[in-house]
C-alpha cells in the first residue's frame, strides 16, 4: 500500500492511533465517574426512601401499642418521636426530600447502616406484629411516594404489609439480613433489608430516567472526542508535512547531484536541530566525493594526457612510414620510434597499476627482514651506468640495517629516489644518499645537486602528473607518477617522506621508516603488535 | 612553402618533418620555445607548427611573444581537449589547434587552410591560362589532364601562383622552398624551375634575369 512507504503517513498512522487511545480512555474514564456517580445518588436516594419506610414502619406501629417502633439503629431508642427535619440538600432528583431520621444515619456517605446489630438485642422481647393495624402504613408510603421507587413490605410469615407497586407482586425474598443490602439487575437497583421485628423491605427503583442523561453524556463525549480527534489528526498531518519538508528538499537536492555535478550543497536551516545535522553530515561526505571525484577525474585525465604523446609518436611514424615504398633502415627508424613510445606507455600503465593496487590496498605489503642499506647499495650499482650518462658521482654512508617490511616496494622506492636525483641533478653533480638508525626507524636520506624547486612546487611534488616544469616533456622512463607511487609505499609502511630544496643548490627527500611496524594499507590495531 | 616545427619530443618531430618535406614543404624544426621564437623571428614562414608543452618556454609563450611582431600562421598541437586549452591557444592568436593524438592527414588539410587564409587566396583551385591548380588535392592540371610534378616542383607552382603577377625573388623562393639544411645548393632551383617549364611549357614560368620569376 502506498502509505506504509511514506513517513508522512505511517506517523499519521501512529498519530491517529494513540490520539485515539488517549481520547478512548480519557471518554471512557469520564463516562465512567458520572456513572458511577449516578449509581451513588441513586443508591442515596434508595437508602433515604428505606430510612423513610422504616421511619413510617415505626410510626405506623399497631394501635395496641401505641408506641413508636425502635428504627433499626436504636432499638432501645424510646426518645422523641423522631422530628421532621429540615430538608436536606440534594444536588439532583427533584424529588421530594424526604424526612430526615437522625437516629438511623444512612447517609449518603454511609450505605451501609450504622451499628449493625446481628438481632435483638437480650432482655427485649418483639412482639411480632399482625392485624390491619398497619394499614394506614401504605396509605403514608403512597403519600411519599418518591418517583422511580417502588416499596413493598412484607412481615416476618410472607404476606404482604404493605406495597406501591403497581403490577403483579414481586416474590417474597428469602434470607434478608438487617442491614440493607443493594443490588443492581439491570435497569433496576434493589433494596433488601429486614427489620428486627421481621419486616422485609424491598424497595426498588427503575434506574431508566437516572441512566438517560448519562447516555446523552457519553453522546457529548464521544462527538468531543471526534472533533478532537479531527483536528488532531489535521494537526498532525499538517506538522509532519512541515517538520518532513526539509527531508523533501534534502533528497531534491540529492536527486540533482550526480558524478559529474557534486558541488551542489543541502541548504541547512537549522544545523542544530536533527534534520540539520543530518544535512551537515550530508554536505561533509558530498564535499569528500567531491575531493575524490575531482581528484580521480584530474587523475584520469592525466593519464589520457600522458598516454597522447607516445600515442601521437606512434601514428605520426606509422603513418609517415607508411606514405611510400621506403629503404629498409627507415622503416627500421620508425619501428624503433614506436618501440620507444610502446615501452613508455607501457611504464605508464605499469605506474597506473602500481598506484590503484597501492590505492585499492587488496594487494597488503609483504612483512619480510631485510637489510635497507643492502638493497640501497644494489640500486646505486644498477643505476651507476645511467649516472655515469650524465656525469653524476654517487655518495653513500649505509649502516647494515636490517628491518622488516617489503623489500620489493621498498627497492622500488629508493629506484625512484635514485633516479629522480640522477635526473634533475645538474651534470657533473653528485648523489649524497645516506642510510642510518635512529629511535627505532631507518632513515633514509638522497640530497641531488640539481637546480632545486620553489616552495609552491615543494608542495606539490607528491602529486600524481605534477612536474616541477610543467612545459617540459619527462625524460625517458620517467611518468610523473614516480613520487606519488613513493609516497604511497611509504605511507603503507606507515613511515613518511619529507623533501626540503633549495633553488641553485639541490633537493633532499627524508624518508623515516619504523624497523618493525609494518602495516597493511587498511591498518589493523594487531598488525603492528605482531611483528615484534 | 617553409614551414617551422617546433616540438620537444625527437621521435615525432622526425617523422612530422619528414612527412612534410615528404608533402613539399620546407621544414625547420626546433625542440624547445626559445629556439623556436628565435627562428620565428628571424625567417619568414608561411605557417609555424607549435606544440604546446615545450622546455624553456611553452608555446602559449611563445605564441604570444611571435604575435608582437608576426602575423605568421600558427597551429598548434595540444595534448588536451580542455576547451580551456583551445580557448588559450585561440585567444593568444592561434589560427588553428590540433588535439594530439592526430591524423597526418588532418593536419595537412588544417596547415593549407590557414596558409590559404592567411595570403589572398581563398579558393582552393587557381587557373592560369591552360593550367590549373587544385591546391587542396596539391595537383596540377594542364589541358583538364593531370601533369605530375614532384612536390618540391608543385611547391614551386603553388608559391608562384598564389603570387601571380609578381615578381618572386630567387631569395624568397629559396626560403619558401627550401629549409635551413638545403639552402646552399644554389642551383636546385634552376634545375626545378626547368622541369616545371617542361611539364607546364615554357612560357608558364617568365624568367626576369638577375631578380628572379614570375607568373604572369
Amino acid at each position: 500500500m502506498f502509505f506504509t512507504n511514506s513517513i508522512r503517513w505511517r506517523l499519521q498512522i501512529w498519530h491517529g492511533l494513540i490520539l485515539l487511545a488517549v481520547l478512548g480512555g480519557f471518554g471512557f474514564t469520564a463516562w465512567r465517574l458520572q456513572h458511577e456517580r449516578t449509581l451513588t445518588i441513586a443508591t442515596e436516594r434508595l437508602l433515604d426512601r428505606y430510612n423513610q419506610t422504616v421511619r413510617l414502619l415505626r410510626q405506623s406501629g399497631p394501635p395496641d401499642g401505641g408506641r413508636p417502633r425502635p428504627g433499626p439503629g436504636g432499638f432501645e431508642d424510646d426518645g422523641p418521636p423522631p422530628r421532621p427535619g429540615p430538608p436536606p440538600r440534594r444536588e439532583d432528583f427533584d424529588a421530594p426530600p424526604p424526612a430526615a431520621d437522625p437516629a438511623p444515619d444512612l447517609g449518603p456517605n454511609n450505605p451501609n447502616p450504622g451499628p449493625n446489630p446481628s438481632g435483638p438485642p437480650p432482655g427485649r422481647p418483639l412482639r411480632p406484629r399482625s392485624g390491619p393495624s398497619f394499614y394506614g402504613f401504605e396509605a403514608a408510603l403512597k403519600a411519599d411516594e418518591i418517583p422511580n421507587g417502588t416499596v413493598t413490605v412484607w412481615r416476618r410469615d410472607g404476606s404482604l404489609l404493605a406495597t406501591t407497586h403497581p403490577g403483579p407482586l414481586p416474590s417474597f425474598p428469602q434470607n434478608v439480613a438487617v442491614s440493607p443490602q443493594i443490588i443492581r439487575t439491570g435497569n433496576q437497583l434493589l433494596l433488601l433489608a429486614a427489620t428486627p421485628p421481621g419486616e422485609v423491605i424491598r424497595i426498588s427503583r427503575d434506574l431508566t430516567s437516572d441512566l438517560l442523561p448519562l447516555r446523552r453524556t457519553a453522546w457529548q463525549l464521544a462527538a468531543a472526542a471526534a472533533g478532537i480527534l479531527a483536528l488532531g489528526l489535521a494537526g498532525g498531518w499538517w506538522a509532519a508535512g512541515r517538520s518532513l519538508r526539509p527531508l523533501a528538499t534534502i533528497s531534491s537536492t540529492a536527486a540533482r547531484l550526480s558524478a559529474g555535478n557534486l558541488a551542489e550543497r543541502l541548504r541547512v536551516e537549522d544545523p542544530n536541530d536533527e534534520l540539520g545535522q543530518l544535512a551537515g553530515v550530508l554536505n561533509a561526505m558530498l564535499g569528500r566525493l567531491d575531493t575524490s571525484f575531482t581528484q580521480q577525474t584530474r587523475f584520469i585525465s592525466d593519464a589520457a594526457h600522458e598516454l597522447r604523446t607516445p600515442v601521437t609518436v606512434m601514428l605520426t611514424q606509422t603513418q609517415t612510414a607508411l606514405r611510400r615504398e621506403r629503404p629498409a633502415a627507415e622503416y627500421r627508424q620508425s619501428l624503433e620510434a614506436c618501440q620507444r613510445a610502446a615501452n613508455r606507455m607501457r611504464q605508464l600503465i605499469e605506474s597506473l597499476l602500481a598506484l590503484a593496487r597501492l590505492d585499492s590496498g587488496d594487494q597488503p605489503m609483504k612483512r619480510l627482514r631485510f637489510d635497507l642499506s643492502r638493497a640501497a647499495a644494489e640500486q646505486v650499482e644498477l643505476l651507476t651506468p645511467l649516472a655515469a650518462e650524465r656525469n653524476v658521482t654517487f655518495h653513500q654512508d649505509l649502516t647494515p640495517l636490517p628491518m622488516e617490511g617489503d623489500p620489493d616496494y621498498l627497492t622500488l622506492t629508493l629506484a625512484n629516489l635514485l633516479t629522480n636525483a640522477i635526473h634533475y641533478n645538474r651534470e657533473g653533480g653528485t648523489i649524497h644518499l645516506i642510510i642510518r638508525k635512529e629511535n627505532n626507524e631507518a632513515i633514509l636520506t638522497v640530497t641531488d645537486t640539481g637546480e632545486g624547486m620553489s616552495p609552491a612546487a615543494l608542495a606539490r611534488i607528491f602529486d600524481r602528473f605534477y612536474r616541477a616544469d610543467q612545459s617540459r616533456s619527462l625524460p625517458a622512463g620517467r611518468t610523473g607518477l614516480g613520487l606519488a607511487i613513493t609516497k604511497s609505499i611509504i605511507d603503507a609502511h606507515r613511515g613518511t617522506i619529507t623533501v626540503e630544496s633549495t633553488p641553485g643548490t639541490g633537493t633532499t627527500f627524508t624518508v623515516r621508516l619504523p624497523l618493525t611496524a609494518v602495516t597493511a594499507p587498511t591498518p589493523t590495531p594487531a598488525a603492528g603488535s605482531e611483528v615484534a | 612553402m617553409r614551414l617551422l616545427l617546433i616540438e620537444d619530443e625527437p621521435d615525432l618531430l622526425d617523422s612530422l618533418a619528414q612527412a612534410l618535406r615528404e608533402e613539399g614543404y620546407a621544414v625547420d624544426t626546433a625542440e624547445d620555445g626559445l629556439d623556436g621564437l628565435d627562428k620565428a623571428l628571424t625567417w619568414e614562414y608561411d605557417a609555424i607548427i607549435l606544440d604546446g608543452m615545450l622546455p624553456r618556454l611553452d608555446g602559449w609563450a611563445v605564441l604570444e611573444r611571435l604575435r608582437l611582431r608576426k602575423r605568421t600562421p600558427v597551429i598548434m598541437l595540444t595534448a588536451r581537449d580542455g576547451s580551456r586549452d583551445r580557448v588559450r591557444g585561440l585567444d593568444h592568436g592561434a589560427d588553428d589547434y590540433v588535439v594530439k593524438p592526430f591524423d597526418l592527414a588532418e593536419l595537412f588539410a588544417r596547415l593549407r587552410a590557414v596558409i590559404r587564409r592567411s595570403g589572398t587566396q581563398v579558393v582552393t583551385r587557381l587557373t592560369i591560362e591552360r593550367v590549373e591548380i587544385d591546391t587542396a588535392a596539391r595537383t596540377v592540371f594542364l589541358d583538364q589532364s593531370e601533369i605530375p610534378l614532384t612536390a618540391r616542383e608543385y611547391a614551386l607552382v603553388e608559391y608562384l601562383a598564389i603570387h601571380r603577377g609578381r615578381l618572386v625573388t630567387r631569395t624568397t623562393l629559396y626560403e619558401h622552398l627550401f629549409d635551413e639544411n638545403e639552402a646552399s645548393l644554389s642551383n636546385l632551383l634552376d634545375v626545378h624551375v626547368s622541369n616545371v617549364r617542361k611539364k607546364l611549357g615554357h612560357d608558364f614560368i617568365q624568367t626576369r634575369r638577375g631578380h628572379g620569376y614570375s607568373i604572369v
